[in-house]
């Protein structure tokens, strides 16, 4: 009898707990939206399951001991503690994925566009600035929170893993959920902010950009941001070897595995592995909620942002912009490109906006990148 | 280390994204205007070579005539 009792406290089914169960409906819902919802399934399906995982309770599967035992760490704090936390290397994998992905051809045609991604950064400041001001956080923290107004998954795990990793969890985790909720929030703040005839602008067809231009841009670049700003060598340098091999078309073979295989390989470990981080015991705090909601600041006032220097920049433009693609700068490729250009759509169904979009949408994956290298310079 | 307020680090990072950027958009004209110089020399280049081909097969029509 002694044997059955101790047996079954040593099971997880009498350490549940009501935060646990909590994590449980959460990491349901992340399956229930990426399956039926198909919003982000590819993050928020592996998210979910890794959240339902990390709050069944003695598993181990998310613990890391270098010193320990044999055998005394778990394939997820393994992957965590190599991959993320000691050596970031997940994020820049997902980062050449990405640059395999992507078309610089709307930038290089209309590079004003790239104004628009940096304006959109300016939730990252205003976030981090409150999230420090408000002396809950230390400034390592205040800028792994402030970094989720890039709307930039890999930056944001890259970020964290990098000044504070025991916020990765729930900072990844809001970034995505915000990016995967961008239907929601984009939509009001985009019709509060411009006026119907705004958005009807119909804006003139892009340039056809030269594959020379289409091979230098990412190399030369490359060189001049990484030299401005060293530490976001690692995120940059893989973006754009990854459009290189792209726009290169001499290695079909590379582009596509790095596009496919490897991207798919690279997202299925570092979404789980975040989702594993974020046990209830770990994250249900008042930080946690804090963060919910400086992030949601973040993310809006990124969108803000956009949309109002696309606005200002109309003032002085001769073909004037559509400022819905000033809300596409806050990255969440391609999703808020997408958005621009069905919100266009519903004006005026003729108004095809998603090339134009797609330029402040990747100049804001660059503009996010940039960032986070400046803030970890300073910092660390 | 220094320490930074939260102003002057935001102001810091928000100016240099808008820098660099500024200088990819500088760069992306830089690009365009060396494409451009480089197609006008090669066309040069094109005409001169087919004058030269005219010419030389006119000559040699000449002769044959």
């Amino acid at each position: 009898m002694d044997i059955l009792n101790e047996y079954l406290n040593s099971t997880g089914l009498f350490h549940l707990t009501l935060g646990n169960i909590l994590f449980f409906v959460i990491g349901f819902l992340f399956l229930f939206v990426a399956i039926v919802k198909k919003l982000e399934p590819y993050v928020l399906l592996p998210l979910g399951i890794g959240i339902i995982i990390a709050n069944l309770p003695y598993t181990g599967l998310g613990e890391f001991n270098l010193t320990g035992t044999i055998q005394s760490s778990g394939i997820f704090g393994v992957i965590f503690h190599y991959a993320l936390s000691y050596w970031n290397l997940l994020p820049p994998l997902i980062f050449l994925g990405l640059g395999a992905m992507t078309d610089f051809g709307p930038i290089i045609a209309n590079p004003k566009t790239l104004f628009l991604g940096a304006a959109a950064q300016i939730g990252i400041f205003l976030a981090f600035w409150a999230a420090k001001t408000s002396g809950a956080f230390t400034i390592e923290e205040a800028v792994a929170v402030g970094i989720i107004g890039g709307a930039d998954g890999p930056t944001t795990i890259f970020t964290s893993a990098k000044l504070a990793p025991h916020l990765l969890g729930i900072t990844s985790v809001i970034a995505y959920s915000y990016m995967a909720g961008v239907v929601f929030i984009q939509p009001p703040l985009m019709k509060l902010l411009t006026t119907k005839k705004e958005r009807q602008i119909i804006m003139k067809p892009l340039r056809k950009v030269s594959k020379i231009e289409k091979l230098l841009f990412p190399v030369l670049s490359m060189i001049i941001i990484i030299l401005l700003v060293p530490e976001s060598a690692p995120l940059i340098s893989m973006f754009m070897i990854g459009n290189l091999i792209k726009e290169s078309g001499a290695v079909p073979r590379l582009a596509n595995s790095i596009s496919n295989e490897l991207l798919n390989i690279a997202t299925i470990f570092l979404m789980i592995t975040v989702g594993v981080q974020l046990s209830a015991d770990k994250v249900m705090n008042s930080q946690s909620l804090m963060i919910l909601g400086l992030g949601l600041g973040a993310f809006a006032c990124g969108t803000i942002g956009g949309l109002l220097l696309a606005k200002l920049m109309n003032l002085f433009l001769k073909d004037k912009i559509n400022p819905l693609i000033g809300s596409a700068g806050v990255s969440a490729v391609p999703m808020a490109a997408r958005l621009s250009h069905m919100m266009a759509q519903k004006e005026n169904p003729n108004n095809y906006l998603l090339p134009h979009a797609l330029g402040p949408n990747v100049a804001g994956v660059i503009g996010s990148a940039v960032v986070a290298g400046v803030f970890i310079t300073v910092i660390s | 280390m220094t320490e930074f307020s939260p102003f002057e680090l935001s102001l810091v990072a928000f100016g240099m994204a808008f820098f660099v950027l500024t200088l990819l958009i500088l760069l992306i004209y830089l690009i365009k205007l060396m494409n451009q110089f480089v197609n006008k020399i090669i066309i040069r280049f094109n005409s001169k070579k087919i004058a030269a081909t005219v010419l030389l097969s006119l000559l040699s029509s000449d002769k044959s005539n």
